[in-house]
């Protein structure tokens, strides 16, 4: 079939065609009222099978409801809490070794790895005792925006989020933007550190700032926390020893479920998985972080020449074959573009883009109309 | 010095369209955007006002105000209008394209036919073996006549035949300008034509023999069959040149001959016997699908049911109103047909 040049059809060079990547970013800001009160757990999901819990921004029977993320707690097979009385103990080594396997693969030996707090994947320290936050692909679209990563929990010992002075820590994703890891067969991720808190009555609290607490897999979209992260010093967690509740480290670190004496140890023993992941979102009062899309877009670059398309073929446009926009031969010829259709070989309109109001086209302009199209 | 305005670098975000998004899930590389066009929908011409007293800067000014309407992501429904490129400037006439309802009269045109509740210039396509046949129907009527009757196209064999094709003429539909042809490689002149229909009531045909069906281009999401015709590659379908007996009349269409030789007598709806410029005819036969004349499927989900005795024929019919649509590949010009297909209740 024949192109035509003059006439409808204007055919598309290879110097006409661009293809583009751009990473956009959305900044998502998550309340922990929406996480935990505003709703009263309406929209907070459990299933039958225990094995994880779902939260959402709405009351989940609704149908305007979005899916935020899922929360697990997972324990590894050496750990020293994983004792045969643990309520749910074979569910939680399956979320650890589930998870274990697809984020931080497999040994030599085919065993499956289990979490290495430094990233390395060599003898160091290992995180035994897990929670697993799994953000919804709505909300991280393609991966995370390195370095954007924030999370603010209360750290109140009895985890009364109105009292006075308010206590929190932050954990944070400090150095993704600068450097991360590359050693998941789930893709890139970094450490994420505990650091100093941002409420100004709790500075100095915490026993050693930006000190490695979990990892976050950019990509896979899952933030994994050690358990660590909601224990005090002397419970051989990472938060200040002022924490425990009555004073001194003869009493209990910070009360994990309210109404129980439960600490964080405590709680992955003897509460259920979705237990468990009640109290750690009872904490957390904000999560933030930039999503990324990466666009791929082609762009077409429509040149439209002084001579072309002067002409319209517009029923409107004659009047018994007469144009209406010339009385004479010496006026020039004028039409108006609105849209502009990209066509196939086979004369088939497989894409459109619009103006937002009509361009006026005469022998004395040209115009470059770069119509993207993204996939 | 002031700097340049720059804010006129255009970008636009195209979005797919369903027959796009269809191409690009086959996979199989018929998504390929290898041009474009450009269209003008929402342009009313007419507020166009060479005479307004404020001068030139006003000619347009309701033009440029119109509101653009946002992308129909229907193939079909969108860039109905396309602009079109001359090299030359100083023209002041430019090509339409005209059903030909001398060469076969269309349905208002039956001074046998009183009403037929479709749009003046359309056609009645009978659709089955029954309804095509004449004894089925009061005699004489539009149906019930073994001749040829003004607007009635029999669309099954054995009764279709080549005394019903549709012809289509181009050129320049003007008494302002002498009685000529235009030439050979006019840029004004018609060669390639689409035509589109719904491929689910019909298909099209040689214009000599209903029985030899024309394959189509392709069939989009919408089950609209797009068939494209070139003079060069499909001259059956053309008007035949000098000397020829072809049914849809001469037109000169491929011949060199002067413009002495065209008359009215040939037929044509563009200009008259004084003025206008032929380009080219094009004609086909259209036929009903299988599916229309074997089930009434269609006609119930699609259509309705006429009055009883219809065209006085004595009967109801199933019928479904359509239109086939024509446009000039390289002129831009479109002229929709309505097409009202019937089945004997």
């Amino acid at each position: 079939m024949a192109n035509s040049f003059f006439g409808t059809f204007k055919v598309l060079h290879d110097n006409d065609v661009q293809a583009t990547r751009t990473n956009l970013h959305e900044a998502l800001p998550v309340t922990g009222t929406i996480i935990s009160g505003t709703y009263a757990d309406e929209n907070i999901k459990n299933y039958s099978h225990g094995m994880f819990q779902s939260v959402f921004d709405y009351p989940y029977l609704s149908s305007s409801a979005n899916h935020i993320f899922d929360l697990t707690l997972g324990v590894a097979s050496g750990s020293i809490l994983s004792s045969s009385a643990t309520l749910q103990m074979t569910q939680k080594q399956q979320m650890y070794n589930e998870m274990a396997l697809v984020l931080a693969g497999t040994d030599q030996t085919g065993s499956i790895r289990k979490f290495d707090a430094d990233g390395r994947l060599n003898d160091g320290e290992k995180i035994k005792e897990c929670y697993f936050m799994n953000m919804s692909r709505l909300l991280t679209k393609d991966e995370f925006d390195k370095g954007s990563f924030e999370m603010t929990f209360g750290a109140n010992p009895t985890g009364s989020l109105g009292s006075s002075p308010l206590k929190q820590f932050v954990v944070r994703d400090v150095s993704g933007s600068d450097s991360y890891k590359i050693n998941s067969p789930a893709g890139e991720y970094n450490i994420l550190y505990l650091t100093s808190s941002t409420g100004v009555d709790y500075s100095g609290t915490l026993v050693a700032p930006d000190v490695a607490c979990g990892l976050i897999y950019y990509q896979a979209g899952i933030v994994v926390l050690t358990s660590s992260l909601f224990k005090v010093e002397s419970s051989g967690g990472l938060l200040s020893n002022d924490l425990v509740v009555g004073g001194g480290t003869a009493g209990r670190g910070l009360i994990m479920i309210s109404g129980s004496s439960y600490e964080m140890d405590d709680v992955i023993v003897s509460s259920s998985i979705s237990g468990s992941a009640d109290a750690i979102r009872n904490r957390i009062q904000n999560i933030s972080f930039n999503n990324t899309t990466e666009l791929n877009s082609t762009i077409y670059f429509c040149r439209v020449n002084s001579n072309d398309f002067n002409y319209s073929s517009n029923p409107t446009y004659i009047s018994s074959s007469k144009m209406r926009v010339k009385t004479t031969q010496t006026d020039e010829p004028v039409s108006y573009i609105t849209t502009v259709g990209l066509y196939s070989n086979n004369n088939e309109l497989l894409a459109v883009a619009k103006l937002s109001e009509p361009l006026k086209k005469t022998p004395s302009n040209d115009y470059t109309l770069r119509v993207r199209l993204d996939y | 010095m002031a700097f340049l305005d720059n804010s006129g670098d255009i970008v636009l975000d195209a979005v797919l369209t369903d027959t796009g998004r269809m191409r690009m899930a086959a996979g199989d590389g018929s998504f390929k955007i290898v041009k474009f066009a450009l269209g003008d929908d929402e342009i009313d011409y007419t507020l166009y006002n060479k005479n307004h007293s404020s001068g030139s800067a006003y000619y347009d000014l309701n033009i440029l105000q119109s509101p653009v309407l946002e992308a129909f992501t229907n193939n079909t429904s969108i860039m109905k209008s396309k602009l079109v490129s001359y090299t030359r400037k100083d023209l002041l006439y430019l090509p339409v394209i005209k059903c030909n309802d001398v060469i076969f009269p269309t349905i208002d045109k039956n001074s046998g036919v009183s009403s037929t509740d479709i749009p003046a210039g359309g056609y009645i396509i009978t659709s089955d073996q029954t309804t095509s046949d004449p004894s089925n129907f009061t005699a004489g009527t539009a149906l019930g006549s073994t001749a040829a009757q003004d607007g009635v196209i029999k669309g099954r064999m054995p009764f279709a035949n080549s005394s019903s094709p549709i012809a289509f003429d181009q050129g320049l539909d003007t008494t302002e300008l002498s009685l000529q042809k235009l030439q050979p490689g006019d840029a004004l002149r018609e060669d390639q034509y689409l035509v589109e229909l719904d491929n689910r009531l019909c298909y099209l045909a040689s214009p000599d023999d209903p029985n030899m069906s024309t394959p189509s281009s392709f069939v989009d999401d919408d089950n609209i069959a797009t068939y494209y015709f070139s003079l060069n590659s499909d001259s059956s379908y053309f008007a035949a040149p000098d000397g020829s007996t072809r049914r849809v009349g001469l037109y000169n269409t491929n011949s060199q001959g002067d413009a002495g030789s065209l008359t009215k007598a040939d037929s044509t709806v563009i200009g008259n016997s004084n003025g206008g410029r032929y380009g080219t005819r094009l004609a086909f036969s259209i036929m009903a699908t299988e599916d229309l004349a074997n089930s009434t499927y269609l006609f119930t989900k699609l259509g309705g049911t006429t009055a009883s005795n219809y065209l006085g024929s004595g009967a109801q019919f199933y019928y479904i109103d359509t239109t086939i649509r024509v446009t000039g590949f390289r002129t831009g010009h479109r002229v929709d047909i309505p097409l009202r297909f019937i089945k004997k209740v």
